[in-house]
C-alpha cells in the first residue's frame, strides 16, 4: 500500500546507471583478480650437448604416494600412527621436509602444483568443481608425470582420486579411479586403492606409480583431526609404505625406486582446508629408498612439535619436488616450473660439475619464466659491475642475481660459492614470481572497487531521489535505517580478512541487536506476548550461535550439532521429522473444492514421506553414525534397499511440482474469489522442503571439497 | 487504506502509557560539580591502568576490582548524584539535589549497591542471550555481569530507587538522557562493540573473553556519561515514528 504510484524519472535513470555500472565493476575487478597468466606451452627437451653430458640418475622408478590431507604433524608427531615411516627417517633410508602447500589448499591445485612445479591461482579452485570442464587438463602441459612416460620404457599407472586420471586423459596404462561423493566412506575408498598394489609392485613394466587415498581426508572432514579414527587410517597408510618399501629393497626391478610420500594439503583442527592457516599449509613430504643411506645419517624421529606451528624439519614448497624429481630421475624439468631442487639430495652426485649441471638446468628452465615476466631487462648482456652495487626493485635484482648465480657456477674454483649464489638466485624467482601480489592486477582490482562504490553512490541517490518524491511510508523508516546499517558495517567488514572468514559472527552480532530493537519498539505499546516473542526470538538466536562451529578461529571447538546432536541423536530425528510435519502444516491449502484439498493433501502426505524416506536413506549413506541405535530408522533403511537414492529423490521432486501444480490448476476458478488473507500459496513452502532433504547434513563442509 | 484512517482508529487493544520521568540534574555544589567531572575520568583511568592485570588474570582481576569501582562510584553518587524522590521526601529535604545528608545518602548508595549486586544475575542472562559462552566461562561472565551492573544499573537504582514508573521506562529505554542513563547506554552500547574484536585473527591475548567487553563498557562509561549529559540530555530514544507510538499493531494487523 505504499504509494509508489509516481514514480520519478531521474530515480529510475539513476538505478538503471547503477545496474549497468556493477557488472562493469565486476569484470574490471575480475580481469585483476583472474589475470592472464603468462603460461609456457610445449614440453622440455634436451637437447645434444645435455643428452651427452647430463649426470648419471640415481633412480629410474617413482611410486608417488600421495595421501590426502596428510598434514606435517601426522607423520613426524609423537602422536603419529606412521611408526615404520619414523624408522625409516631415524635410519636414513628416509628424508622428511615440510611441503609447504600454497593457498587455495584443495586437491586439484595442489596436484597441479606438485606435477607442473607452477603456483596455480584461484581460478583453478572454481575449476576444481566444474570438473566436466576439458580445459582445466594438463593434457597438454609439460609435468613431471609426461616427462617420466616420455623416457625410456615409460609406463605410468595411477590408482585413487580420479582427479588425476580427469587432469590427465590418456596418460595413464592401468588405473582405477576412486571418488569421494560420501565423505563418510572411510575404507573402501582406500581398499579400491590398495587392492592394485601388490599385483603392480611384482610387474616390471612401468616405471611410474601413482597412489592417491582419500580416506584420511574423509576421516578429517567427518570427524576432525583428533578422530579416533585418524590413528588406525594413519597406521594402515603406513603399512602401505611398508609394502611398498619392502618390495623395493627386496625385488630385483624396484632396486631403483623412489618412493614418494606427500600429502596434497593438510587440515585445520576442525578437518577441513582451502584457507592459508598454517595447518592447511603443512603438509608431509618424505622421499624413501634404501638408496637415500647413502647422502643421509639419519634425522631424529619422532620429533616433539615444534615452535612454529606444523613446521617439522626443513621446510620446502610443494613445486619443489617436480625439479627433484627430475634431477633424481633424469628428465628435463618441466617449462612452468617455479620449483627449486631440493639441496639435501645433491650428494648424490660426486662430482662438481654434476652438480652445477643440475643447477644451471634449473635456472636456465626458471629464465624461460622470468625472461617474458620482464620483457624491459636485457638478460642476455652482462650487467656493469657498478649496476649490481646495489640492485632495486625485482627486475634488477634478478638480472644481477642471474649472472651473479652463472658466472659463480662456471668456476670451478669456489664450488660452494657458486652453489650459494645459484640457491639464492632460484629461491628468488620463486619468491618473486610466485608471490601472491603478482598474481593481481592491482589498478583493475581498485578500479573495479572504485566502479562499484560509484554504483553504490549512484543508487542512494536514485533511492533518495525515489523517497523524496513518492513519500516512504514512515513505518519503513526503522527497517530502513537498521538496512543502512548493516549495510555499511558489512561493507567495512569485507575489508578485515578475518572477518570474511568469520562472517557468520557478524550476522549473529547485529541480528541480536536487531531483536532488541524489535523489543524496544513494541515494548510501550502492545501486550506483553509480543515483547516475549522477542526474548524468545533473542533467545533461538542464541541456540543458532552456537549450534555449528563455523569460520576459522573456533574450528573444531564444541557445538551443539557435534557435541550434542551426536550422541543425543533420538533428539536430531525428532527435531527433523517436526520440522517436515510443521512444513507440511503450512503447505495446506484452504479451498472450497473438497477434491482439490484432497489432492493436496494427498500429495503432500506422499511427498513428506518419500522426503523423509530420502533422508534416511541417504544419512545411511553419508553419516550413518547418526542411525545408531535407532532400530526404527535402520529398519526404514532395510526396507528401501532396492530404491536408489537418485529414484527417490526424483520422486520428492515429482511430489513437488504436483503440490505446487494442483491447486493451481484445480483451483482456478476460485482463486478469484478467495480472499487473500485465507490461504497464501504454498509454494515457498514447498520449496522449502526440497531444501531440508538435501541439506540435512550437520557438517557443514560440503564433500565436493575433498577432491 | 489511507494515512488518516490510521491515526484516527480507535485503540482499544494499547495500554498506552507515556515517558514521563525527568532528566536527572547533577548536584550544583562546586565539590560536586568538580567530582562529577574528574571521578569517572578516575574511573576510566584505573581500569586502563589495570588492564595488564585484566588480560593476565581476568577472573581475580574483575573480582578485586569490583572493591575500588564500587567505592568510587558510591562517592560518585553520595557526592553528585540527587536522590530518588521517594528517599528525598522520607528524608524531609525540599530540594533533592542539595549535599546534605550524607548519611541518608550513603545509606541509599549502600541500598542500590546491594540492588545492583542482586541486577548482576538478570545482567548475566542477558550477555548469555547476546552471545556470552553458556557452558564455559561462568565466572568470567558472572564478573563481566557485576562491573555492567555496577556502572550501568547501580546509578539507576541510586538516582530512581524502584519507582515503577522509572523502571518501566528503563525496560523500553525510554528515560531522557542524563548524566546517568547516558552511562547506562554507553555501557550496553560499549559491550556490544566491545565483541568486534574477538573473531579477528590478531591472536592476541587481550582478544579473550570477556576482556574487549569489559574494554568497552569501561569506555563507553566514561563517553556515555559526557554525551548523556552534554550533548543527549533530556532527549529520549525513538524506536519508531512518533505517529506510529499508538498504532504500531494494529497497522500491522490491518496491512497484512
Amino acid at each position: 500500500m505504499a504509494s509508489f504510484h509516481k514514480p520519478d524519472r531521474l530515480a529510475i535513470w539513476f538505478l538503471a546507471a547503477a545496474n549497468l555500472l556493477l557488472p562493469i565493476a565486476l569484470l574490471i575487478f575480475a580481469t585483476g583478480f583472474f589475470p592472464y597468466k603468462p603460461f609456457i606451452s610445449g614440453v622440455n627437451q634436451f637437447n645434444q650437448v645435455d643428452l651427452e653430458s647430463r649426470p648419471e640418475a640415481p633412480f629410474e622408478k617413482v611410486v608417488f604416494m600421495v595421501v590426502d590431507a596428510l598434514r606435517s604433524d601426522f607423520v613426524y608427531s609423537n602422536n603419529s600412527g606412521f611408526s615404520f615411516v619414523q624408522s625409516l627417517i631415524r635410519s636414513g633410508d628416509a628424508i622428511p621436509f615440510t611441503g609447504h602447500a600454497k593457498s587455495p589448499t584443495i586437491t586439484m591445485p595442489r596436484i597441479k602444483a606438485l606435477t607442473t612445479g607452477s603456483i596455480p591461482s584461484f581460478l583453478d579452485v572454481i575449476l576444481n568443481f566444474a570438473e566436466s570442464d576439458t580445459t582445466s587438463t594438463l593434457a597438454n602441459q609439460d609435468t613431471w608425470p609426461l616427462q617420466l612416460s616420455l623416457t625410456k620404457g615409460g609406463k605410468i599407472n595411477m590408482f585413487g582420486d580420479d582427479t588425476w586420471i580427469k587432469l590427465f586423459p590418456k596418460l595413464f596404462s592401468r588405473m582405477d579411479g576412486t571418488t569421494s561423493f560420501f565423505v563418510s566412506d572411510f575404507t573402501e575408498v582406500d581398499n579400491n586403492v590398495t587392492r592394485n598394489v601388490p599385483g603392480e609392485l611384482e610387474r616390471a613394466d612401468w616405471n611410474g606409480m601413482i597412489l592417491h587415498y582419500l580416506g584420511l581426508d574423509h576421516i578429517g572432514h567427518k570427524t576432525g583431526p583428533n578422530s579416533p579414527n585418524m590413528i588406525p587410517k594413519q597406521k594402515e597408510m603406513d603399512s602401505i609404505v611398508k609394502i611398498v618399501y619392502d618390495s623395493i629393497a627386496s625385488e630385483l626391478h624396484l632396486v631403483s625406486t623412489l618412493l614418494v610420500l606427500c600429502g596434497d594439503h593438510g587440515m585445520n583442527e576442525a578437518g577441513n582446508h582451502g584457507g592459508s592457516a598454517p595447518g592447511e599449509t603443512s603438509t608431509a613430504l618424505v622421499l624413501i629408498s634404501p638408496k637415500l643411506k647413502q647422502i643421509s645419517k639419519g634425522y631424529l624421529s619422532p620429533v616433539p612439535p615444534p615452535t612454529d606451528e606444523f613446521r617439522y624439519y626443513k621446510m620446502v614448497e610443494q613445486s619443489d619436488i617436480v625439479p627433484t624429481l627430475a634431477g633424481l630421475l633424469g628428465f628435463p624439468i618441466p617449462v612452468n616450473n617455479l620449483g627449486v631442487f631440493i639441496p639435501e639430495f645433491l650428494p648424490f652426485w660426486s662430482s662438481v660439475q654434476d652438480k652445477q649441471w643440475l643447477l644451471r638446468k634449473n635456472i636456465a628452465q626458471m629464465m624461460d619464466i622470468v625472461k617474458p615476466a620482464f620483457s624491459s631487462i636485457p638478460f642476455d648482456i652482462p650487467p656493469a659491475a657498478v649496476y649490481c652495487g646495489d640492485p632495486s626493485g625485482d627486475a634488477n635484482r634478478l638480472y644481477c642475481g642471474y649472472h651473479n648465480a652463472t658466472q659463480s657456477l662456471l668456476s670451478d674454483s669456489d664450488l660452494d660459492e657458486g652453489i650459494n649464489h645459484a640457491y639464492k638466485f632460484l629461491h628468488d624467482v620463486q619468491d618473486t614470481l610466485g608471490s601472491v601480489s603478482s598474481n593481481y592486477n592491482m589498478s583493475s582490482l581498485v578500479g573495479g572497487v572504485l566502479v562499484s562504490i560509484a554504483a553504490c553512490i549512484v543508487a542512494v541517490f536514485s533511492f533518495i531521489r525515489a523517497a523524496s518524491s513518492a513519500r516512504v511510508v514512515p513505518s519503513s523508516l526503522p527497517i530502513l535505517v537498521w538496512i543502512s546499517i548493516i549495510q555499511i558495517l558489512y561493507g567495512i567488514m569485507m575489508f578485515a580478512s578475518s572477518y570474511v572468514e568469520e562472517e557468520q559472527h557478524f550476522w549473529y552480532w547485529i541480528s541480536s541487536a536487531w531483536l532488541l530493537w524489535l523489543y524496544m519498539a513494541r515494548y510501550s505499546s502492545s501486550k506483553i506476548s509480543t515483547v516475549l516473542a522477542c526474548v524468545v526470538a533473542l533467545a533461538a538466536s542464541r541456540v543458532i550461535r552456537r549450534w555449528n562451529q563455523t569460520g576459522q578461529k573456533f574450528a573444531g571447538e564444541p557445538d551443539i550439532a557435534k557435541t550434542f546432536l551426536l550422541s543425543h541423536n533420538r533428539l536430531l530425528w525428532i527435531l527433523a521429522i517436526v520440522t517436515y510435519l510443521f512444513t507440511m502444516s503450512k503447505c495446506h491449502w484452504r479451498s472450497p473444492s473438497r477434491l482439490s484439498q484432497l489432492a493436496a493433501f494427498s500429495s503432500n502426505a506422499f511427498t513428506l514421506l518419500v522426503a523423509m524416506a530420502f533422508k534416511v536413506d541417504f544419512t545411511a549413506a553419508d553419516a550413518p553414525e547418526l542411525l545408531e541405535g535407532l532400530p526404527f530408522a535402520i529398519r526404514i533403511q532395510a526396507m528401501l534397499k532396492h530404491y536408489s537414492l537418485p529414484y527417490l529423490a526424483r520422486h520428492v521432486f515429482s511430489g513437488v511440482s504436483f503440490s505446487i501444480l494442483i491447486p493451481l490448476v484445480l483451483d482456478r476458478g476460485a482463486r478469484a474469489k478467495a480472499q487473500p488473507v485465507s490461504g497464501k500459496l504454498p509454494i515457498p513452502f514447498v520449496l522449502t522442503r526440497t531444501n531440508k532433504s538435501q541439506s540435512h547434513r550437520i557438517y557443514t563442509q560440503p564433500s565436493l571439497f575433498s577432491y | 487504506m489511507s494515512q488518516t484512517e490510521l491515526v484516527t482508529a480507535p485503540s482499544s487493544q494499547s495500554r498506552e502509557l507515556q515517558p514521563t520521568t525527568t532528566p536527572v540534574k547533577t548536584i550544583s555544589t562546586p565539590a560536586a560539580h568538580l567530582l562529577s567531572h574528574a571521578l569517572p575520568l578516575v574511573v576510566a583511568g584505573y581500569f586502563y591502568l589495570r588492564f595488564g592485570a585484566l588480560v593476565a588474570n581476568p577472573v581475580q582481576t574483575l573480582l578485586l576490582d569490583l572493591f575500588p569501582i564500587a567505592l568510587l562510584q558510591c562517592v560518585q553518587a553520595v557526592v553528585c548524584l540527587p536522590l530518588s524522590k521517594g528517599n528525598a521526601a522520607a528524608d524531609h529535604i525540599k530540594s533533592s539535589t542539595s549535599t546534605k545528608n550524607i548519611p541518608t545518602r550513603t545509606v541509599n548508595a549502600i541500598l542500590a549497591l546491594l540492588l545492583a549486586a542482586f541486577a548482576s544475575l538478570p545482567v548475566f542472562i542477558l550477555l548469555v542471550l547476546f552471545g556470552a559462552p553458556l557452558t564455559t566461562h561462568h565466572p568470567q561472565t558472572l564478573l563481566c555481569a557485576a562491573h555492567f551492573s555496577l556502572l550501568a544499573v547501580f546509578p539507576l537504582f541510586y538516582t530512581h530507587g524502584i519507582e515503577k514508573q522509572a523502571w518501566w521506562e528503563i525496560g523500553g529505554a525510554m528515560l531522557p538522557f542524563d548524566t546517568v542513563w547516558g552511562t547506562t547506554v554507553g555501557v550496553a552500547l560499549g559491550a556490544w562493540l566491545g565483541a568486534v574484536p574477538i573473531p579477528l585473527d590478531w591472536d592476541r591475548e587481550w582478544q579473550k573473553w570477556p576482556v574487549t567487553i569489559v574494554a568497552g563498557m569501561y569506555a563507553g562509561a566514561l563517553f556515555g556519561n559526557l554525551i548523556g549529559r552534554y550533548i543527549l540530555y533530556g532527549k529520549r530514544l525513538k524506536f519508531r515514528p512518533d505517529n506510529e507510538q499508538h498504532q504500531g499493531e494494529e497497522n500491522l494487523k490491518k496491512t497484512s
